[in-house]
């Protein structure tokens, strides 16, 4: 990387506007590239691609909700097409004409033979037990909702607005050369990559993909997909958990790197408040990503565990599932999850709308050929509302039984955070006002943006009262209301962002006429989707129904829009071929664009087009705001950021186009890049183990009986003194460093590395101990047969009056069909010996080893510090690296690497204090 | 009325008409703030195109009158979250008094069973060792509280203008009993018993949604409530026990719902 960005220089001042340097292959340069704008443009294609497939699951749905039952093929689609336009318009016409109109019917479906092959592509390509003969099954109704949520979120929008405008237009915009960490720029694009193919994977497993909707509620998402032939590892549910592991290691990675880039890279004289609103809006989100993810992941990780380990994080007990009581050991609360969900759920939504205002807002301002209105009040309300984004996930769960107390707070947090929201879109509106304001297709589409935004903001008004809510909770309401902020919304502002930022990563202008063609025919059908949407809400209709409310007497008189919207649903899929056409057919037809076409004052108008590596032919240096347009007594109508105001290779070439601060800190920051980095992953490791630390309040809390007493508390001792002592030598081996002494540092990383190992040896002794230890759960009945034994013994017995059984605990000697042999657990301070017990299992409700399953304890006692194994581990593997590798970086650049050492006992220090709060939680307390 | 207008249910309850005067209230306010603000932003659209405004003005607006503006949004806002939803909230969330119907419903995938106390008022223990596909919730036959117990499937009677509680729960997986004419919802979730109450004051039949997701059978999931007079409501009764004494167990319950695979 170092030595690639000097070599840069070179090519640029030979060739403006080569896209990387000619030294690199193919695949460094396209595929596995490290420069932010192909990774940008990478992330733009995969997740207008998913944003495709996303939509077309949608199409399928609509399809069943018009059409419940029929088959789906192409002579059925176009007829039945025809025919709701045809009866539509006759029912339109009738009302004026007064003429009585009768509906043309739908022709019955055909018989279904399973015995032959299917008839239709869509029940060939998803499988007999998906679309037989072409009809939805209500189970993949469910699995492509819960995908077609997943997918649009996680794969399509989040990666739009954070991967591809984050990662392309944002460093250009701070005067950075490139991300602050390009490698982990292109492995936070490679994960997103990788989880989605997983993501998408999971349709073609037995079982098809998740069902249990985007969201996931246990105890559904945990009892079901669970087949008998075949690993529950593998089955959609956790199919799906897995591709949320990936999608959300990459936003991490993501938002580390964007607040590093906009923090540590900002271009000399870019203050604060100089930036540019769309770098404020993802400044913000990247802390939104980094902080509320963390608790999904740990959700994730406890509902894998509960449907792969057989734990009970999220299951109550003495459930029964289609009439067979589900053994587990239950004690867990369905809630739980919902709580850690929202609480990621709900900033995600900001996630999903903030960068796309600050594309409005970019578009706004530069084709009214004014500055925004209130510029200031949007920094500062967008930092209020990242805020309160954190504190207002409740309201998704007001029908859980919720008092007062709580619901109140939640709705008041919910009012307040609406505050911010009237705020940004009253400056943006008001910024029209005094403008000279020129229709562009960017400017169409953010023109849109503000009323369909202001449509989904106002409808959550009657969500955010619990009152009120208690009618319109899950119904079409709520559907049209979040579709409004995201669909017309959101999207209206990534197609701007795409139509205005296309000439500078392309060197060619969109159509304009295409986009004309694009933009209204979308606009209007939106409109036409989602608006029908309120009325079926209204009256009662509730989602996720796969007949679309057919069979339901209270939506007899709202069912028919289903038709409609889905006839429009299919129009809007046509209304996007122009843009395909548009965005493909102007790479090569396009008119060539200047450097500045859209007349812009923000810097990344300011490099060559399409700029090449290492962005700037000059460094930039900012003296101005970011939208000085018709400023009083200049010529012009625009005053660019850059001091050089626009001269692409104006200046002397750039002294230093490398990325800044690697080594040393940065004068206003104080900071070197790797730290900051480090400090911001840490926070989201605090949320990370905060999230299943939470999960050990809510069982502890819930539990009738919190087992004590079944850890070596001594072993842990001693594990502690080991950690705390490889702290100690880890900041030795850094300080070793520091004064330039590299032996007696390599000395102390070994020992450090050391001490790890022995940490995990120890670790180990204590799983296997567990793995070998044995419990049964005697039923109440029965007990009495046992109670004089282990009584005189001085056994240790516990009862569980939620489950009426009595747990013996002991070493087990021997197990057959009948009965188990054990060697009681003694009670502390029995002097005996304990003797062998046999217990017939006709007497026992359960039995097993310490496996996590076993109880909550065990559970939760696993999670956490498997959890903190694996983070070991991870330090240790990097350490051992430096030890080995270290020497070469030390020789040429001594301070570089003592800041590796500082980065990485940051870590480690951080991985010996979790443990060191694990350590009285679970063996002490 | 606005939202008879869009399409409301009709309000079958005394406890809903203070929910749809809300609902009424907020629809109205959202129609004259994107009515007021849609004119504005329709008129500024026009008047500053750049046809009509070819130079732009620097600064803009430079009166307050927004902030008034944002301000009476938040006033009327915090208005109707502290005096109307949060007391109408406590108001839902209170345990009444004068409850003469106690009703569990307990939810499975995918159909209710609602279980009534009988005369004695008490209900009988469950244990969910007992369920079997005559004992839809696990009722103990010993216990002497059971013996007058009801279990109706998918079928939930009440008398007219009396105060309803219903205790929700679920078997297996949540779900949501959702009445919309009756303007209640609520999680029935497994572990936990949540109460809900309502009051209806029109005989009828509802139909009673799941409002939460639970599975293949999910959009098929129905309960009906059938509002009863007093009368009426009482013969209902004293059929159902004469039904279960004459069968001497709870009755089969029937396929909740007939699920196309």
């Amino acid at each position: 990387m170092d030595a690639s960005t000097t070599l840069a220089h070179d090519s640029h001042s030979h060739n403006p506007g080569t896209h990387a340097h000619p030294h690199q292959s193919w695949l460094r340069q396209y595929v596995f590239s490290i420069d932010h704008k192909v990774v940008g443009m990478q992330y733009l294609v995969t997740a207008l691609v998913f944003l495709l497939i996303g939509f077309s699951f949608m199409l399928l749905m609509r399809w069943q909700l018009a059409y419940p039952g029929q088959s789906l093929n192409w002579e059925r689609f176009k007829g039945n097409i025809s025919i709701s336009v045809s009866n539509g318009v006759g029912s339109v016409t009738s009302v004026f004409t007064g003429r009585e109109f009768k509906p043309q019917p739908f022709p019955a479906a055909a018989p279904y033979d399973p015995a032959k092959p299917e008839p239709t592509l869509l029940g060939k390509l998803f499988g007999k037990a998906s679309m037989p003969g072409g009809v939805m099954a209500p189970d993949f109704y469910n699995s492509l909702g819960a995908m077609h949520g997943t997918i649009m979120v996680f794969l399509a929008i989040v990666p739009l607005l954070t991967g591809a405008f984050g990662n392309y237009v944002m460093p250009l915009q701070v005067g950075a050369p490139d991300m602050c960490f390009p490698k982990l720029n292109m492995m936070s694009y490679w994960t997103y990559f990788v989880g989605g193919v997983v993501m998408l994977s999971s349709f073609f497993v037995p079982g098809g993909a998740a069902k249990s909707g985007w969201t996931s509620y246990p105890p559904l998402s945990v009892v079901s997909d669970q087949l008998p032939n075949w690993p529950s590892i593998l089955s959609g549910q956790s199919v799906w958990i897995l591709g949320m592991v990936f999608l959300i290691t990459s936003s991490l990675l993501g938002s580390v790197n964007i607040i590093c880039t906009i923090t540590q890279l900002r271009a000399r004289g870019l203050k604060w408040m100089r930036l540019p609103f769309f770098v404020w809006s993802q400044f913000v989100t990247a802390f939104l990503l980094l902080l509320a993810f963390p608790p999904l992941e740990s959700a994730a990780i406890m509902q894998l565990m509960d449907r792969v380990a057989g734990t009970s994080f999220f299951m109550p007990s003495g459930l029964v599932v289609g009439g067979n009581i589900v053994h587990v050991s239950g004690g867990g609360t369905p809630l739980l999850w919902q709580h850690l969900f929202w609480f990621l759920a709900h900033p995600e939504v900001y996630v999903l709308i903030l960068p796309g205002l600050g594309i409005v807002c970019e578009v706004i301002a530069n084709n009214t050929r004014k500055p925004i209105w209130g510029y200031k009040s949007l920094v500062f309300a967008t930092f209020f509302l990242g805020f309160v984004s954190f504190l207002v996930w409740a309201h998704h769960m007001y029908l859980t039984g919720m008092g007062t107390v709580v619901s109140s707070f939640f709705q008041a947090t919910t009012i307040i955070i609406s505050v911010p929201s009237v705020i940004i879109l009253t400056a943006l509106v008001i910024s029209l006002w005094g403008g000279s304001i020129r229709f562009t297709v960017p400017m169409l589409f953010a023109t849109a943006f503000l009323p369909m935004f202001g449509i989904g903001g106002l409808t959550g008004i009657p969500l955010a009262f619990s009152a009120t809510d208690l009618y319109l909770h899950d119904t079409y309401y709520v559907i049209g209301h979040f579709h409004y902020v995201v669909a017309p919304g959101t999207i209206f502002a990534i197609f701007a962002g795409i139509y205005f930022w296309y000439p500078k990563a392309t060197g060619r202008m969109m159509s304009p006429f295409l986009g004309k063609l694009h933009f209204w025919p979308t606009f209007i059908l939106m409109n036409c989707i989602f608006m029908p949407m309120f009325l079926q809400g209204m009256g009662g209709m509730h989602r996720r129904w796969y007949d679309g409310g057919q069979s339901w007497e209270l939506a007899k008189n709202i069912v028919h829009w289903n038709e409609f919207i889905g006839v429009a649903a299919f129009l809007l899929f046509l209304a996007q071929i122009p843009f395909i056409i548009n965005f493909f057919g102007s790479l090569k037809w396009g008119a060539k664009a200047t450097d500045n076409p859209w007349e812009s004052t923000t810097l990344e108008w300011s490099t060559p087009t399409p700029p090449g590596h290492g962005n700037f032919l000059h460094e930039p240096i900012v003296d101005k705001g970011p939208y000085e347009y018709s400023v009083p007594g200049m010529t012009r109508d625009y005053a660019m950021q850059d001091i050089n105001d626009g001269k692409t290779d104006a200046g002397p070439p750039p002294h230093d186009m490398e990325i800044p601060y690697t080594v040393h800190a940065r004068p206003d920051t104080g900071l070197y890049n790797a730290k900051l980095g480090i400090w911001l992953f840490l926070a989201s490791e605090v949320m990370l183990f905060a999230g299943v630390f939470s999960a050990y309040v809510f069982l502890r809390l819930g539990a009738d009986v919190w087992p004590r007493g079944y850890l070596n508390t001594w072993m842990g001792l001693f594990n502690t003194t080991v950690l705390i002592s490889s702290s100690i030598t880890m900041l030795m081996s850094w300080a070793s460093l520091k004064m330039r002494n590299f032996q007696s540092s390599q000395r102390w990383l070994l020992a450090t590395i050391l001490l790890g190992v022995l940490f995990l040896g120890v670790k180990a002794k204590e799983y296997s101990d567990k793995f070998h230890h044995y419990g049964a759960f005697i039923k109440q009945e029965s007990y009495s047969k046992y109670k004089n034994v282990l009584e005189a013994e001085g056994a240790r017995v516990t009862y569980h009056p939620e489950t009426k059984l009595y747990e013996v605990t002991g070493h087990l000697e021997k197990s057959t069909a009948e009965e188990i042999v054990l060697l009681p657990d003694l009670k502390r301070g029995v002097p005996t010996e304990a003797k062998e017990v046999d217990i017939a299992l006709a007497d026992v409700e359960r039995w097993g080893a310490f496996y996590p399953k076993y109880s909550s304890f065990f559970a939760i006692y696993f999670t956490l510090t498997g959890l903190h194994v694996l983070h070991l581990i991870g330090g240790i593997v990097v350490l051992a690296y430096f030890y080995f590798f270290g020497s070469r970086i030390y020789r040429q650049n001594p301070e570089h690497q003592a800041n590796r050492l500082e980065v990485c006992g940051l870590f480690w220090h951080f991985v010996d204090l979790v443990w060191i709060f694990l350590f009285p939680v679970l063996y002490l307390l | 009325m606005l939202i008879d207008f869009l399409g409301i249910q009709k309000n079958a309850s005394f406890n809903g008409v203070e929910i749809d005067g809300l609902l009424e209230f907020c629809h109205w306010f959202m129609l004259i703030l994107f009515v007021g603000w849609g004119c504005f932003f329709v008129y500024t659209l026009w008047r500053f195109h750049r046809s009509r405004q070819p130079k732009a003005e620097y600064f803009g607006v430079r009166n307050h009158v927004s902030t008034h503006l944002e301000f009476s949004v938040i006033l009327i806002e915090g208005m109707l979250l502290l005096g109307f939803a949060i007391p109408l909230w406590s108001g839902r969330v209170y345990s009444p008094k004068d409850a003469s119907v106690h009703v569990r419903g307990i939810a499975q995938q995918f159909g209710w069973n609602f279980h009534y106390p009988g005369p004695d008022g008490v209900f009988g223990r469950r244990d969910p060792k007992l369920i079997s596909s005559n004992n839809p919730i696990g009722l103990d036959p010993n216990d002497p509280a059971s013996k007058d117990d009801l279990v109706s499937v998918n079928e939930m009677h009440t008398p007219v203008g009396q105060t309803i509680v219903v205790d929700l729960t679920s078997k297996d997986v949540i779900h949501n009993y959702a009445l919309p004419s009756m303007r209640v919802a609520q999680d029935a979730i497994p572990g936990t018993m949540v109460p809900l109450w309502f009051k209806p004051i029109t005989v009828g039949e509802y139909e009673i949604i799941c409002g939460q997701l639970c599975g293949s059978g999910h959009g098929l999931m129905r309960g009906m409530l059938v509002v009863d007079s007093a009368e009426d409501y009482k013969a209902w009764l004293d059929e159902r026990a004469k039904l279960k004494a004459g069968t001497a167990m709870i009755e089969t319950p029937k396929a909740s719902v007939a699920v196309a695979h």
